[in-house]
């Protein structure tokens, strides 16, 4: 008896050095053996878990063939996500953004979606958003679809309601985002200049010792986010500026782009802006510069939206998500029949009822009736469409190869932040020092061999 | 067979059953992974597709310049990492050892003081790197909130490239706890008759601790400086977390090999890079070990 509990000891014990392996395929699910299973990974995200979950319901009540197992990835890092598939296995369908999934399309691990698309939706060009579709390139050259995008995210500005009402008291001049003088006489928004007048006066007043939401001392008028690439890359095209020209030269020191990063600057030498994420969500910014995604975290703030200002050249960053097709999958007909489902106008409704973002079918974005806006039916929700066609492809690296993308997005940011955080690099002879190293280092990055 | 040599044979298996989920788990996740990352090291592979052998390739382009090699950010992450060993290894270790001497006093409440040391050593990195950054921050940040509440300017701590490695340093410190108790239990050990033998020559405190505590102490100098210049050369989870605000201030060794496999897509050099900082530790440690004629052990007292 001691023996065999000696041997079933030391089993267990070597059995328990692999209890760690392994993902979190399926949730527990059980797999119903009568059924086509189809994986779905996507992130780790309450969000996204809802989302997922929404389609899965319906899918499943309209194909009861068809099982759809969902997992969720390890970690947040999407790349890292992706490089953990790629040594085991990738599941059937995979979450991706327009921004990451070059390296992995370029590398045959997704299914090209063209031949599905031609197939089965007829005039598909023209039911999507060409913002969003254009994301799901490699290059601007590529006819491909390397991911079905499901939303339509623009750059929006939030402000704080309560913020703005007071402010308004103070200062009778300041006027509310959404005002319709900025809609009269054919115009479609406030302008750059109206809005850093707005920033301005918010400012004095705060310095002024005010009191109430943003008001105070140590708030400040705008989160601007100049650290994150939606709004910097946003900046920096409204001023005429650019990363690269088309010959694939870094030109990040234009005069145009030269003047982007002063007014940058001027936001943050002035105490206009913050790096502190949460200061809108903790009424110590009256603005915050954001995408659709940001309305789930702002439940306890009287908040509304409005389009993003226009500036010189008329451009707002956009970006989608979406479900790439991995080219291994081995029901392909099945699982494209639920990306079918979800870019479907009745899986695009069940999307907007999550709030979590706006839908890709043009059709839906203009609809009162759609469900992303009576998700929120009390927030101005024609400026996560507004000038829809300005929308800007975020994906400025997408000329380099695509194995060096991450890189000069990465080199990218790091100019961006420290442009907003380094004092020393706010002065005329440190912004050109600051330009013209990370000019070589991005150059160094998109060549690297 | 000899009914002894049954029992012997059956002692081994059971002995090895036992062993066995050691040496499976050395097998398969240190000696297997360490093979692998060698033969990668040799190949261009970036996990995607498939890999090719380049020989030296990767080995040879850490010493050539961009964008043909990576020479600037494999320096660069060198010498950081080596500013910070140079600096915390020696900081800490004398911090934690005139802690431990304290913490070693026969005073009340001295309990209080050891857990208060030791409580920052429970904190996982990650928790702590995310709690001082909280607090460290530039516009919201505690210690911030109270300079602006006294007329102060603000100071940049972690936001800044001018700042970020002293800050980083001056953190590390707080996980000296695990040090003092290593130091304590050998401060234990010293026969209190060495410093009554000390009294009749005499009461000079510094004589004494010159003469016997530190002696004493000379193998936990020791194992507590190789084990920190070990741990310093692979700073990681804390240094990662806090890296973001000031790019390329924070990018430590372990940090560029990451940022070489996740963001560059290079898995082959940073396995070649992991081999190479395999091989510095391993020199460093042998040329500790050989110059070891210092530490006094027991016997030799």
């Amino acid at each position: 008896m001691k023996k065999y509990l000696t041997c079933l000891i030391a089993v267990l014990l070597t059995l328990g050095v692999f209890a760690g392996c392994g993902g979190n395929a399926g949730g527990g699910e059980k797999i119903d053996p009568n059924r086509t299973q189809i994986t779905v990974a996507m992130k780790n995200d309450p969000a996204e878990k809802l989302i997922m979950n929404a389609f899965k319901a319906a899918f499943e009540e309209e194909n009861p063939d068809i099982q759809i197992i969902v997992e969720t990835t390890v970690g947040t890092d999407y790349v890292q996500t992706v490089f953990n598939y790629a040594v085991s296995e990738f599941p059937d369908i995979l979450w991706t953004s327009g921004d990451y999934h070059s390296t992995v399309s370029a590398a045959g691990k997704f299914e090209d979606l063209r031949p599905y698309y031609d197939r089965d939706i007829p005039d598909w060009q023209e039911k999507y958003h060409p913002a969003s579709m254009s994301t799901t390139k490699i290059n601007a050259a590529d006819e491909s679809i390397w991911f079905a995008p499901r939303d339509f995210n623009q750059l929006v500005v939030f402000y704080n309601k309560n913020a703005f009402e007071a402010a308004k008291q103070l200062d009778p001049s300041i006027k509310d985002p959404n005002d319709p003088s900025y809609y009269e006489n054919g115009r479609t928004g406030w302008t750059w200049a109206e809005f850093k007048d707005t920033v301005k006066k918010f400012r004095a007043l705060q310095l002024a010792g005010s009191k109430g939401e943003a008001l105070t001392r140590n708030s400040v008028a705008v989160l601007g986010g100049f650290t994150w690439n939606v709004s910097s890359y946003t900046i920096l095209r409204g001023f005429g500026g650019d990363v690269f020209d088309e010959e694939g030269n870094v030109v990040m020191d234009s005069a145009n782009a030269m003047r982007a990063y002063n007014e940058m600057i001027e936001f943050v030498k002035n105490n206009y802006t913050t790096s502190n994420n949460a200061a809108f969500n903790n009424k110590l910014a009256a603005m915050e510069f954001g995408v659709r995604t940001n309305v789930i975290s702002m439940e306890k703030l009287n908040f509304d939206v409005a389009p993003f200002p226009i500036m010189e050249v008329p451009v707002i960053g956009s970006g989608c998500s979406g479900y790439a097709m991995s080219a291994s999958c081995e029901h392909k007909e099945e699982a494209w029949k639920f990306l079918k489902f979800i870019i479907s106008r009745e899986g695009q409704e069940i999307f907007g009822q999550t709030k979590a973002s706006v839908p890709c079918l043009t059709e839906l974005l203009y609809d009162e009736d759609a469900a992303w806006r009576k998700s929120t039916p009390d927030i101005n929700n024609d400026a996560f469409v507004a000038r829809a066609d300005d929308a800007l492809n975020l994906n400025f690296a997408s000329e380099v190869a695509p194995k060096n993308q991450s890189a000069v997005v990465q080199e990218y940011n790091n100019f961006f932040f420290s442009l907003n955080n380094e004092k020393k690099y706010q002065t005329e002879e440190g912004l050109a020092s600051l330009v013209s190293s990370y000019m070589k280092k991005i150059a160094d990055a998109a060549n690297a061999a | 067979m000899t009914p002894a040599a049954k029992r012997e044979i059956k002692k081994t298996l059971i002995g090895l059953g036992f062993s066995l989920p050691v040496i499976v788990g050395i097998l398969g996740f240190t000696i297997l992974p360490m093979i692998l990352s060698l033969i990668y090291s040799f190949c261009d592979y970036d996990v995607l597709t498939p890999m090719k052998f380049i020989g030296l390739g990767n080995y040879i382009k850490m010493f050539t310049p961009e964008p043909y090699g990576v020479w600037e950010g494999f320096s660069n992450s060198l010498r950081i990492t080596f500013v910070y060993a140079i600096i915390s290894v020696p900081m800490s270790l004398i911090l934690s050892f005139l802690l431990a001497v304290f913490a070693n006093r026969k005073l009340r409440g001295m309990a209080v003081y050891r857990v208060l040391f030791y409580i920052p050593v429970l904190i996982p990195a990650v928790v702590s790197a995310l709690l001082w950054s909280d607090i460290l921050d530039v516009d919201f940040g505690f210690i911030n909130l109270l300079m602006h509440r006294f007329g102060k300017e603000g100071f940049t701590f972690l936001s800044s490239e001018d700042t970020a490695l002293t800050t980083f340093i001056l953190l590390s410190l707080f996980g000296i706890g695990g040090n003092i108790i290593l130091w304590t239990a050998q401060l234990k050990n010293i026969p209190e008759t060495m410093y009554e033998a000390a009294s009749l020559e005499t009461n000079n405190p510094m004589y004494k601790f010159l003469h016997i505590t530190i002696p004493y102490s000379t193998p936990m100098i020791f194992y507590n400086l190789i084990m920190g210049i070990i741990g310093s050369l692979q700073v990681f989870g804390g240094a990662f977390l806090l890296s973001g605000v000031a790019p390329g201030a924070l990018d430590f060794y372990v940090c560029y090999i990451y940022n070489q496999a996740f963001s560059r897509q290079s898995f082959g050099m940073a396995c070649a890079l992991s081999w190479v900082l395999f091989i510095i530790i391993g020199i460093i440690t042998m040329l500790i070990f050989k110059k070891s004629g210092w530490v006094q052990y027991g016997e030799e007292m």
